[in-house]
């Protein structure tokens, strides 16, 4: 039985006199928040009242301590934890008790443990089981800031985001804030987001005036920064672009016969193709444009959820893709198959279709690119190694394929792709609803 | 002990419950803060996606990581908490009224006293229990 707890809700307690301006309150110890020591005095706070008890420090120690849920927390406080609605880590070592009406009280490191296990729980510092999530805001520094960022006078924007010293904003905190507060704005709203159908830039534009004022504006391109933590926070969960209705252009489509398997090129050019082969197989198409951007693939993998929901229990994901036959293609390849699985697509399974095996000896021969002696920056000699080591080149050179090469005998391809996905088709081609046709038809 | 002794001790014991329940507080994170929320305080708590919500007397609601089952072993020692549906873990010392959720009483679903607007779900499984519980039976 919770004694604390009853005698909390009763509001009994042993007696406590406490002296006023003009007399004296009669109260108890349940009605207690806390009491501090001032000159051998204890300073009691009662809702959001201070008074100086009759008793002495020692004799009001001395009355509580056989009381449940009173306790010891920083020297020369009790506080009463029947009182206490949350606890903010500030670090490992200091703790801040805040009452129900929002008194605040210190919990030092030395008297930690014994409050830990009057609420028995693992830490203090944050709940268990927690989300991912939970984490990452945590360790981004996320917190509740009552005011909005926007309209925050120079004093308070340093008061709340600058280092230690105070001399200097710390951008990303600042940064991470603002759009997890902007978040947090449309979540509550009834009006959706402010933003919806604009871009990365219109959240930009939103905070550029307040870097603006701060004179942050000239030596770093914060834009950068922004978009960079926004994606962190999207890839971490704590918000997601649709969540500021973010307009998205990506070249995708979820097929509507055969949506499990995904058709996927690297190349905005190869995009059309895609659609003959989702009109032939009702498959999904993705055409990646280079690197994928986080954006595309959320609002792709929500989508493909929405088609394919419970693919986990029924469905194998295949992506069967066109990517170069070079350490480039390998690494976009990679990227999309993480950033499926950030969005909640697991484990599927990959068939590439540029591979020697796939090229005629013509084509090896006289259309390979030799990759020592491409000057691209992003590939160096170890992730080259590291490639050849994974496929070998071609004949032990390290030779790469554009896979345009492939893409000049299209029927070829198409083949290809029908033979790779012969055993996973669910609705066998040629399906009925040819979708681009229709499109393509409607607008001439 | 007399008979008498025994039964004013246990109504004692039940008073006492229906004032503070024995358990400790359950903990929920918000972004900076680790909130204690009573037992007591709780009117239901019901699941979103991987998380639960729990819903307080006074209306606010508090996502927690868990699952709903993990829950109910938590508090299975209080007796005001009752699973009245596979999405719903209720206190039932806070549950106003019962009504049919739909013409075929297939759905029946319970509103709280405080607060609070949403409403929680009896499953017709667990309707007899409840019922038991409410001393409609």
């Amino acid at each position: 039985m919770q004694v604390g707890s009853i005698t909390h809700k009763l509001k009994t307690g042993k007696p406590v006199s406490l002296v006023t301006d003009n007399g004296f309150l009669f109260s108890n110890t349940s009605e207690l928040i806390a009491f501090r020591s001032d000159n051998k005095k204890a300073i009691c706070s009662i809702g959001d009242k201070k008074y100086t008890a009759v008793k002495s420090y020692n004799d009001m120690r001395k009355l509580v301590s056989s009381l449940p849920g009173w306790f010891h927390t920083a020297s020369g406080l009790r506080v009463n934890l029947n009182h206490i609605a949350s606890v903010i880590a500030k670090n490992d070592k200091e703790y801040t008790l805040v009452s129900h009406n929002g008194l605040k009280f210190d919990l030092n490191k030395a008297f930690y443990e014994k409050v830990q296990k009057y609420y028995d729980v693992k830490t203090l510092q944050h709940v268990t089981p927690y989300s991912l999530p939970q984490y990452w805001m945590m360790k981004l520094g996320i917190r509740k800031i009552e005011k909005n960022i926007m309209y925050m006078k120079i004093p308070e924007l340093f008061k709340e985001f600058s280092t230690d010293a105070g001399d200097t904003i710390v951008v990303t905190d600042l940064i991470v804030n603002f759009l997890y507060q902007q978040v947090e704005y449309i979540r509550k709203s009834d009006e959706g987001s402010p933003i919806a159908g604009g871009n990365v830039r219109s959240l930009w534009y939103l905070i550029k005036p307040t870097l603006s004022r701060l004179d942050l504006l000239d030596a770093t391109n914060h834009y950068k920064t922004l978009s960079s933590v926004l994606g962190k926070m999207v890839e971490h969960r704590i918000l997601s672009y649709m969540e500021f209705e973010l307009y998205e252009y990506g070249l995708w489509n979820v097929g509507l016969y055969n949506p499990h398997i995904i058709f996927l090129a690297e190349k905005r050019s190869h995009f059309q193709f895609l659609q003959q082969v989702q009109d032939h197989a009702g498959v999904t198409i993705f055409a990646t444009e280079g690197q994928p951007s986080t954006m595309t693939c959320e609002y792709f993998c929500e989508a493909f959820k929405k088609k394919v929901p419970e693919y986990w229990k029924h469905d194998r994901i295949i992506i069967i893709n066109l990517m170069d036959y070079d350490p480039h293609g390998y690494m976009i390849l990679d990227t999309f198959i993480d950033n499926l699985r950030v969005f909640g697509i697991k484990h599927p399974t990959e068939i590439k279709l540029s591979i020697p095996e796939n090229y005629t000896d013509l084509e090896l021969e006289f259309q390979h690119i030799n990759l020592e002696k491409e000057d691209d920056d992003d590939v160096g000699n170890t992730i080259l190694n590291k490639w050849m080591k994974k496929t070998e080149g071609i004949n032990g050179n390290k030779w790469g394929m554009e896979v345009d090469v492939m893409m000049l005998d299209r029927p070829r391809v198409k083949e290809l792709f029908l033979a790779a996905a012969e055993s996973w088709f669910k609705i066998q081609p040629p399906v009925q609803r040819k979708i681009w046709e229709e499109v393509y038809r409607i607008i001439g | 002990m007399p008979r008498k002794k025994t039964e004013n001790l246990d109504l004692l014991l039940a008073l006492l419950m229906r004032i503070a329940s024995p358990l400790k507080s359950i903990t929920v994170q918000t972004t900076d803060e680790m909130v204690f929320i009573r037992p007591e305080d709780i009117a239901f708590i019901t699941t979103d996606e991987k998380r639960i919500v729990i819903h307080d007397l006074e209306g606010n609601k508090w996502a927690r990581f868990d699952s709903l089952a993990a829950m109910e072993r938590k508090l299975e020692k209080d007796p005001r908490f009752f699973r009245s549906h596979r999405s719903f873990l209720i206190n039932h010392f806070a549950v106003k009224s019962l009504y049919k959720g739909d013409a075929k009483g297939k759905v029946w679903k319970v509103k709280f006293h405080g607060a609070i607007q949403e409403e929680a779900m009896v499953s017709t499984l667990n309707l007899q229990e409840f019922k038991k519980l409410m001393e409609l039976d």
